[in-house]
């Protein structure tokens, strides 16, 4: 496997072949990071591309200070958060009752819960919970951060934290897979 | 705690989610790819959102200035005070331009104007009696093209109506004459040909002229003054009055493959610190025919090969830098100094064997030896009370240097100290270039420039003595490993040796070294 210095000296020269093989090795984890903020595939597609942008532009600021990895899902997050200040989800944010607890069609077996089943039931979370949601249950970011990072209201983001929680609540109770308790876990394909 | 919590593990969500991935369609990395093409052309930066113009409240400042401006600008405009207006503009106003120019226009037909046999004869002649009475028509007779006739005629027009304007009686009814004149030209213009409409006018302002003919005299030259400006005033909102189509110089489109990356090549600076040993490989000549010290030739107990040297420490200090020409290759050079210990083992003098042994090693530690009078020997001139580069230190003088035979049975170690400047030039191979731990080995020469060597703390021979070659050429190879946790800095550790290709005395001399140095090179680097 390619080294990570290596991959960011190539792009640092503007390689296009290192640029694509950067590309090939973290587009798909980071665009699975896109669609858990994004609902709409074409708009995901769009954040990963300007977030591959973004990072083949300034990966001069790149110092190794952290994995690579981490940089550049921070990067995505960071431009999937900014996509979702321009549609204001906190403006509209729609009463719980009002959203029918979709249940995605699961297959019947437990060894066959896998992200996409996940992530389906993440997507159905309004756009703002759902960024809440996942700064916070999957990023691990804490509140005083998610506030600042979506200049929300520290308050806006426990609320909306909860909310989040409780549309997943519905949802998966209504899955009896999870009525005994943790789901078997699923991988990528 | 809900029921949901207590089922799932805390890190349920992010477990799900750490390895998924799903790889996206082909198209997105083509828009990237589009766009990466698109940013290494020539950009574009706006005024705004870049730099220091970013804040917001610059933002804001500026369209706030750029406002303000506006309106200054407009209010001087609605403000400026018009000039009053010269009789003649007024007249001009009064005839609409597009009149005169749709007769004109209407006039390039109308060749036959002048011979025409219309009832308009009559006054098209009293017209001309007018201007011939200003002294015009000698020129219109000139210049018979209908376009001057007409020209000429709404001239003629312009002159009769002014003179009516000083004249007080007649300027009300000559006015509204030519008001009624106008009013029918313009009429004419959708029914009437050219010829009647210009046959009016010039009826009527013959009409009127002959009123005012007395006053007209040379006041008709002041019928040219230069036309005062106009002021200027806002349009029409909203209206269009002009769009000017303009096509932007196109640039020379450059295929993106001619495109020559220019890759700049990495340089960097470094020093660095060798602790080593150094072995000067000293040896006397077997044939010493300039040697004048002939006890050692005639001698039996003495043995030149006795004389030998062993490796001592040595630390060399190098300030260098590099290039790297390519992935792989690249060029270093530098300046340095090495100081060189070693320790010559050398027959001493049989006199002096037996009272300066030392009792521990049971070795002379006198500097009356083989070794030390063929450096004496060796110095330009022989003479050593002559010698002043040479520091003997009253030895010369004790005059037993050359007195008694050398014993190899009494073997003298006699200290060295070389010092040296050194500038290597070496070419550089890398291994794993680009990485955070790269290896290289290197190879190329080094010049050893000779400072000085000081024998037993009390002989100090410098290159002017003549024993040491000045500059001496030496071999350099090594294998280098450097270590580079940042872009700028990194750490290298080398393994290097340095064997010299020429002996590093001087042909005539009686001590002849070759000296090597090897040893482990570290160092600090700065890459540009």
């Amino acid at each position: 496997m390619q080294d990570e210095y290596e991959l960011v000296e190539g792009c640092r020269r503007q390689d296009r072949i290192v640029q694509r093989q950067l590309y090939e090795r973290f587009a798909g984890k980071l665009f699975v990071v896109c669609k858990r903020y994004i609902h709409d595939p074409d708009e995901a597609e769009d954040v990963l591309q300007d977030a591959f942008v973004k990072i083949y532009r300034h990966i001069d600021s790149f110092r190794f200070e952290c994995p690579l990895e981490a940089w550049l899902k921070r990067i995505v997050i960071n431009t999937a958060l900014k996509a979702i200040r321009k549609q204001k989800p906190w403006e509209h944010t729609a009463d719980i009752q009002e959203l029918a607890p979709v249940l995605p069609q699961a297959d019947e077996s437990l060894p066959s819960l896998n992200y996409k089943y996940l992530l389906q039931l993440i997507q159905e979370l309004p756009p703002g919970c759902r960024a809440v949601f996942n700064l916070y249950a999957i990023e691990g970011y804490n509140h005083p951060e998610i506030a600042e990072m979506l200049d929300i209201a520290e308050g806006t983001s426990k609320s909306q934290y909860a909310r989040a929680r409780g549309l997943l609540q519905q949802k998966l109770q209504s899955d009896k897979r999870f009525a005994d308790g943790y789901p078997a876990q699923g991988r990528s394909e | 705690m809900d029921e949901l919590d207590k089922n799932l593990p805390d890190d349920f969500w992010r477990k799900t989610f750490d390895e998924a991935a799903e790889t996206p369609p082909p198209r997105v990395w083509a828009a990237i790819e589009r766009k990466l093409d698109e940013s290494d052309g020539p950009k574009v930066v706006p005024i705004w959102g870049w730099g220091p113009a970013s804040s917001r409240s610059l933002f804001w400042g500026s369209g706030l200035a750029a406002a303000v401006a506006l309106l200054l600008v407009g209010w001087w405009l609605v403000n400026t005070p018009s000039t009053p207006p010269t009789p003649v503009a007024h007249i001009q106003r009064a005839v609409p331009s597009e009149n005169v120019a749709a007769s004109t226009k209407r006039t390039e037909s109308s060749d036959a104007l002048s011979t025409e046999t219309s009832p308009a004869d009559a006054s098209t002649t009293a017209a001309n009696k007018v201007i011939a009475s200003s002294g015009v028509t000698s020129r219109l007779k000139a210049e018979r093209s209908p376009y001057n006739a007409s020209t000429e005629r709404i001239a003629a027009v312009k002159d009769a109506s002014e003179t009516i304007a000083r004249n007080e009686k007649a300027f009300d009814s000559g006015f509204a004459a030519l008001q009624q004149h106008i009013a029918a030209i313009e009429a004419s213009q959708r029914t009437q040909s050219v010829a009647s409409r210009m046959q009016a006018v010039a009826y009527s302002a013959s009409q009127h002229a002959e009123s005012g003919v007395q006053a007209f005299g040379s006041a008709h030259e002041a019928a040219f003054d230069k036309l005062s400006g106009k002021p200027m005033r806002l349009r029409t909102i909203g209206a269009i009055q002009r769009i000017v189509w303009a096509r932007p110089v196109e640039v020379d489109m450059e295929p993106a493959m001619i495109k020559s990356k220019q890759k700049s090549r990495e340089l960097w600076a470094s020093v660095s610190m060798m602790p080593g040993s150094f072995n000067p490989t000293v040896s006397l000549k077997t044939a010493q025919p300039s040697f004048s010290n002939t006890m050692i030739a005639s001698s039996t107990v003495s043995n030149q090969s006795a004389v030998s040297s062993r490796a001592s420490f040595s630390v060399a200090y190098q300030a260098g830098a590099g290039v790297q020409l390519n992935d792989h290759w690249s060029v270093e050079s530098g300046v340095g100094y090495l100081s060189g210990r070693s320790t010559v083992e050398t027959p001493a003098q049989q006199y002096l064997a037996s009272v300066q042994m030392d009792a521990l090693t049971n070795r002379n530690t006198g500097l009356n030896n083989l070794y030390t009078d063929a450096l004496r020997s060796s110095v330009r001139s022989n003479d050593l009370a002559n010698a002043p580069q040479a520091n003997y230190s009253g030895l010369a003088a004790n005059g037993f240097k050359s007195a008694a035979p050398y014993d190899s049975r009494s073997i003298q170690a006699v200290t060295n100290d070389y010092q040296f400047v050194q500038v290597p030039v070496q070419v550089g191979y890398q291994f794993r270039p680009r990485k955070k731990l790269s290896m290289a080995v290197l190879g190329g020469l080094l010049t050893n420039i000779f400072v000085k060597n000081t024998v037993g703390e009390a002989l100090v021979v410098t290159s002017k003595d003549g024993v040491y070659r000045p500059v001496s050429l030496a071999a350099t190879m090594g294998a280098r490993v450097r270590y580079r946790p940042s872009r700028q800095w990194s750490a290298s550790v080398a393994g290097v040796y340095q064997p010299s290709l020429e002996a590093g005395t001087t042909a005539d001399s009686q001590v002849q070294t070759r000296p090597t140095s090897a040893g482990m090179s570290f160092g600090v680097d700065y890459h540009f």
